[in-house]
């Protein structure tokens, strides 16, 4: 659970709403309507407030399933059964599976992929 | 508007600081903030701000203080001043002390001391030491004396309660404004080394405040004060300083059952347990245990799971879920009898009595834990595969519960209650509803399918008594664990006592005995268990009929429309025979049932499903005979309304059925509306049947097919077939010509045909669709050309490739038409961006079609249109832009004479190229933008001769954008991207130049 004493990941100014941030503000200080120490503190507003949003207020859901060539192994098994590459690397935990078939949370069209690439980090970055 | 007269006096400034907290017009105040802001920053602030600290308005003293701060953070001074205005700032803090100023003055002071601490750490290294001592004898030019005195520890406890409060307010502000400070940069280490050092002293007046003499505003201050050093503590990890709070922990455990000071203590530890398990010791989790055994606890625990959620008892129950979380390893031991009894008190909290979200505010926390919990013995299961395992004790024996405290919480409550709910209520119920369904897939890894038997009993035990918010919850369970199934048949039997059971007699029975909510949930199981009915084909016909049947209710019909789409094409090879049936009851049904359009566009897409697998071609195309015909009767419709300019009824049964439910008219409608909705009703259904004509993604496909194979399949019936559908998107297309809903819907249905490898009523012949692109497009001339480059990518990987330059040749002039209409490329970007992504495709596939294009200036047109886009400010027409020119850089051809050309539009707009590369890195583009602007650049270095000479013309250029960087600094960057020949290091380079051309303000981030 997320808490005001908790530090955040940058890695979400990389995404198409932070980098529209940063760009706004680069636009701001060049028109000296702020100085580089407040963009600093809205960046690391928004690293706290986008993960507190991703972690508490979206609820879109999507799953996957990377079938074994049996087809009928629980999920774990299952998973090894496609799961081509993983590795844990200064807290950071990369998979890449294959044949991957996704379902989204609204009962819509089933996506599939050759390839999938996970990169995930732990939700606490320091101090436990 | 007035201008607010500049102060002449400080009673003119402390009449304007006044001001600002009077009710004035935001205008007013804008300006006087603007001013004030004017006076702190000019050189008299210094004077300012001590003259506003002698006045008696808390107001205007504190505007005194922030001066002090402002211009600590904004001028130089040099240690002298320095050292005389820290004793001047211990000075204002003991005289507003003595004239009892209020809390935010103090505050204030205490800030300012911390600012001037955080500058000039090196004149008063300890500071708590030095406050103390000057504080205790009441004046601040004593600080020099300090490194002299007595230790805190012997001072502290002599001061006045207000006086330990603003130690606290100063401690804590010096934790919380050092932890803001970057540890790593030498600037600061000192400073650093400092605030540890202090931490000696900051556990002293914590321990004494803690002891309870001074009372409990300044335990709780202390409390406050520890909290932001140990949030300190954990960000800055040092062993030092971790060794002087530490003991400081079980007098704070102590403090939880102080009442005065129960919120400060519970909020540090729970925080803490969260965040920094490591800094609590085994003894202060043994204290824990004994606290969590104590007789108040057990009062609160009561109290939460009896329904008391007030701040209080949910914080207690946060601290258990915390203190849980931090004792992971010991509850997941069924040896350590006392972590089982805590775990049991965790398991309770899922059973507190309450609503959920509405009133119980501690499940979804607590749920939270249990998923975490389940994780770990999952984890643990699979590492020690070997390990026995016992359901019969706990924790695992407990798991059985979670389900059921799960089951019963998530029913929904009786529909008054439920209405009673603001939104915010409903949808944290609804989001809570989604948790717990995750927890159950969790569970289902460890559990197995004996999860899903749990759900059937309780599915078929609530439909047994009739108890519909129990059932309704069951089958929400049992529907979210479908995904986690194996794809074979082992839960099989078991799903069978549901649908075998008298489900869907009772459903069939209507809201007046089964409410509406349980219904859409049973209905959704049917669609998330489809692949069961694949299996268990008997139980088809009765879910069959029973989702048809529910099409006739409007709360029902969407769920029903997504479950018959499901059923049908998973068991789309089982239904053929009954396909005439399927047809026939659509045919009855679209006239008679009212159906949304998105319900109706689902049907026709499960008959369609259902026609793709029959397996003889003259039975399936007959079939899709049959339903395009009921579709084309409406376009006929839709042409016939458009024409006639009387207005219709809203009972009309053409009106009725054109509208949806809920835009139901209830005046007169003009014949061209209703022609409109009539006709976007058609599209939609008919693209439904494209999307239901696709193959499934899992079937098998014949690599050795080519094209030869793939013509002799096609027939005069499909050939017709066609020809009848390309017919009714033309005349929709002329006949609705400037709707957009209507061009847009076209193209999607034309689309629909480009996923597929085998011959199909949507797999046009390139000529038919290259002739409806190429026919005029009113509106959406964007989603055509767009429409074409997908179209190409379906030319070149499909059965058509042959065709492929012939279908350039069309439509390259067709696009080219449209981008010199448009002009300028910010005329309308996407249709821009779009052109030059169609361009790009088409003379990678073609190059030789550049030599082509007739008349030759229009070929010079394109460059010049993709410069103009990367010269732009659109984002994405910039990106398509470089695209582009990253494609055409390295575009290669075994051809002489179209090499030959592609050589000379190198050599006429290479130098053009460079310029604009420049420009964009120079400044001009954003910073989001110059990864995609380095993809040219880096190819221009690595393939062409002339790239360094272009780009160092550009960089001297009169026309750069930015003056901060000099001729050395470009020289610099041309060596530097030069020398590493496209790499993905330049990308780093052109970061930094851009830096440096837009100013170095713009270094804050990376």
């Amino acid at each position: 659970m997320a808490t005001d004493k908790q530090s955040f990941y940058e890695l979400y100014r990389q995404s198409s709403v932070g980098a529209a941030l940063t760009d706004a503000l680069d636009d701001l200080i060049m028109e000296t309507r702020i100085d580089p120490q407040l963009a600093m503190k809205i960046l690391a507003n928004f690293d706290r407030a986008i993960a507190e949003v991703l972690q508490n207020q979206v609820r879109a859901r999507l799953s996957f399933k990377v079938p074994s060539p049996a087809g009928d192994a629980p999920l774990p098994p299952t998973m090894l059964g496609s799961l081509d590459t993983y590795r844990f690397c200064d807290e950071v935990w990369t998979f890449q599976l294959k044949n991957v078939t996704f379902k989204m949370d609204s009962g819509g069209q089933v996506v599939s992929a050759d390839k999938v690439k996970i990169v995930s980090c732990t939700a606490k970055p320091t101090g436990t | 508007m007035d201008q607010i007269p500049q102060p002449a006096s400080i009673d003119d400034i402390e009449n304007l600081v006044e001001s600002l907290y009077q009710p004035n017009p935001p205008a007013v105040i804008s300006r006087i903030q603007e001013s004030l802001q004017g006076l702190q920053k000019s050189p008299d602030g210094w004077q300012i701000a001590d003259a506003l600290l002698s006045r008696s308005s808390d107001n205007v003293k504190f505007f005194g203080a922030l001066t002090f701060v402002v211009k600590l953070n904004t001028d130089t001074i040099d240690d002298d001043a320095a050292k005389l205005l820290a004793q001047k700032l211990i000075n204002w803090l003991v005289v507003s002390l003595d004239n009892g100023a209020g809390s935010i003055v103090i505050r204030k002071l205490c800030s300012a001391l911390v600012t001037h601490y955080i500058h000039f750490s090196h004149l008063w290294p300890h500071c708590i030491r030095d406050l103390v001592y000057c504080l205790d004898l009441n004046k601040g030019d004593i600080l020099d004396d300090a490194k002299d005195s007595a230790p805190v520890g012997d001072i502290f406890p002599s001061l006045t309660p207000q006086k330990a409060i603003s130690v606290a307010w100063f401690a804590a502000a010096l934790a919380e404004e050092g932890e803001k400070i970057d540890s790593r940069s030498s600037k600061y280490i000192a400073l650093h080394e400092r605030l540890v050092k202090n931490s000696q002293d900051v556990a002293t007046i914590v321990a004494i405040s803690l002891s309870g003499s001074a009372g409990p505003r300044v335990q709780r201050d202390a409390i406050d004060a520890l909290h932001e050093w140990m949030t300190y503590g954990e960000r800055i990890p040092n062993d030092h300083l971790t060794a002087n709070l530490r003991p400081l922990l079980r007098p704070t455990i102590e403090c939880l059952v102080v009442d005065d000071i129960y919120e400060a203590a519970i909020e540090i530890l729970t925080d803490s347990l969260n965040n920094w398990q490591t800094f609590f010791t085994k003894d202060d989790y043994e204290l824990l245990y004994a606290l969590f055994d104590s007789d108040w606890s057990q009062k609160h625990y009561q109290e939460l799971i009896q329904g008391d959620f007030d701040f209080a008892a949910v914080k207690f129950g946060l601290l258990m879920i915390a203190f849980g979380d931090a004792q992971i390893t010991e509850l997941l031991n069924p040896s350590n009898e006392r972590a089982q009894r805590f775990l049991a008190g965790l398991l309770g909290l899922l059973a507190a009595q309450g609503h959920l979200v509405a009133e119980d505010k501690i499940f979804v926390p607590a749920l939270d834990f249990w998923a975490t919990l389940i994780e770990s013995m999952t984890d643990d299961l699979f590492s020690e595969p070997d390990q026995p395992v016992n359901w019969n004790i706990p924790p695992l024996s407990y798991l059985m519960q979670v389900v059921s405290h799960c089951w019963r919480k998530i029913q929904y409550p009786h529909i008054s209650v439920y209405n009673a709910w603001d939104s915010t209520e409903r949808v944290g119920f609804s989001d809570a509803r989604k948790d717990v369904c995750d927890l159950l897939q969790t569970m289902y890894t460890l559990a197995g399918d004996s999860l899903i038997s749990v759900f059937v009993d309780l599915t078929t035990q609530s439909l047994s008594t009739t108890a519909w918010a129990e059932l309704e919850a069951a089958a929400f369970c049992l529907g979210s664990l479908s995904d986690c199934l194996p794809d074979n048949d082992s839960c099989d039997a078991a799903l069978s006592k549901v649908f075998g059971s008298q489900l869907f007699d009772l459903l069939r029975q209507g809201h007046s005995v089964v409410p509406v909510r349980t219904r859409q949930t049973c209905l959704s199981l049917i669609e998330r268990y489809s692949e069961y009915f694949v299996r268990r084909a008997e139980f088809l016909p009765a879910a069959l009929n029973l989702l048809f049947g529910a099409l006739n209710e409007s709360h029902l019909a969407g769920p029903s429309a997504k479950s018959i789409y499901r059923l049908c094409s998973s068991c789309r090879a089982i239904l053929t025979p009954e396909v005439g049936a399927f047809l026939e009851q659509y045919g009855m049904i679209r006239n008679s049932v009212p159906m949304d359009s998105l319900t109706e566009e689902r049907v026709v897409s499960a008959i369609a499903s259902i026609i793709q697998a029959v397996p003889e071609e003259s039975q399936r195309l007959g079939a899709f005979q049959q339903l395009l015909m009921l579709i084309a009767s409406d376009i006929e419709k839709a042409i016939q309304l458009k024409s006639i300019s009387f207005m219709l009824e809203p009972n009309d049964p053409t009106v009725m059925r054109a509208f949806d439910l809920n835009q139901q008219p209830t005046q007169p409608v003009p014949g061209h509306e209703v022609a409109l909705q009539v006709a976007v009703r058609a599209l939609r259904c008919l693209l439904g049947a494209a999307k239901g004509l696709q193959s499934p993604s899992d079937s098998p496909i014949n690599l050795d097919e080519d094209e030869s194979s793939m013509a002799v399949k096609s027939s005069p019936e499909l050939e017709q077939l066609q020809a009848n559908i390309m017919n009714i998107l033309a005349q929709t297309k002329t006949t609705f010509h400037d709707s957009l809903q209507v061009m847009s819907d076209i193209n999607h249905v034309v689309r629909a045909g480009f996923s597929e490898t085998e011959p199909g009523p949507f797999v046009f012949p390139p000529q038919m669709v290259v002739d409806l692109l190429t026919s005029p497009w009113h509106v959406a001339a964007p989603t055509a050309v767009n429409t074409a480059q997908v179209f190409l990518s379906y030319v070149h990987n499909g059965n058509h490739r042959g065709q492929m330059r012939q279908v350039i040749d069309q439509l390259l002039p067709w696009v080219i038409s449209y981008i010199g209409m448009l002009g300028h490329p910010s005329n309308d970007p996407e249709l821009a961006q779009f052109s030059i992504e169609f361009i790009q495709k088409a003379i990678q596939r073609c190059p030789d079609v550049l030599s082509r294009v007739q008349p030759h200036s229009n070929a010079e047109y394109i460059f010049t249109f993709a410069i103009e886009m990367l010269n732009g400010k659109e984002p994405l027409p910039k990106a398509a832009a470089a695209d582009f020119w990253t494609s055409f850089i390295t575009l290669k051809s075994d051809d002489e004479g179209t090499q030959g050309t592609i050589d000379g539009a190198m050599s006429q707009f290479g130098p053009i190229l460079a310029q604009s590369l420049i420009q964009n890195i120079g400044g001009n583009a954003a910073r989001s933008e110059l990864d995609k602007l380095s993809d040219p650049l880096k190819k221009l270095v690595f393939q062409n001769a002339h790239a360094r000479q272009w780009l160092e013309a550009a960089l001297n250029d009169d026309s750069f954008p930015s003056d901060k960087v000099s001729p050395a600094d470009r020289a610099l960057f041309l060596k530097k991207i030069t020398s590493l020949r496209g790499s993905r290091a330049t990308n780093q380079v052109v970061k930094e130049f851009w830096v440096s051309c837009r100013g170095t303000g713009l270094g804050y981030t990376s």
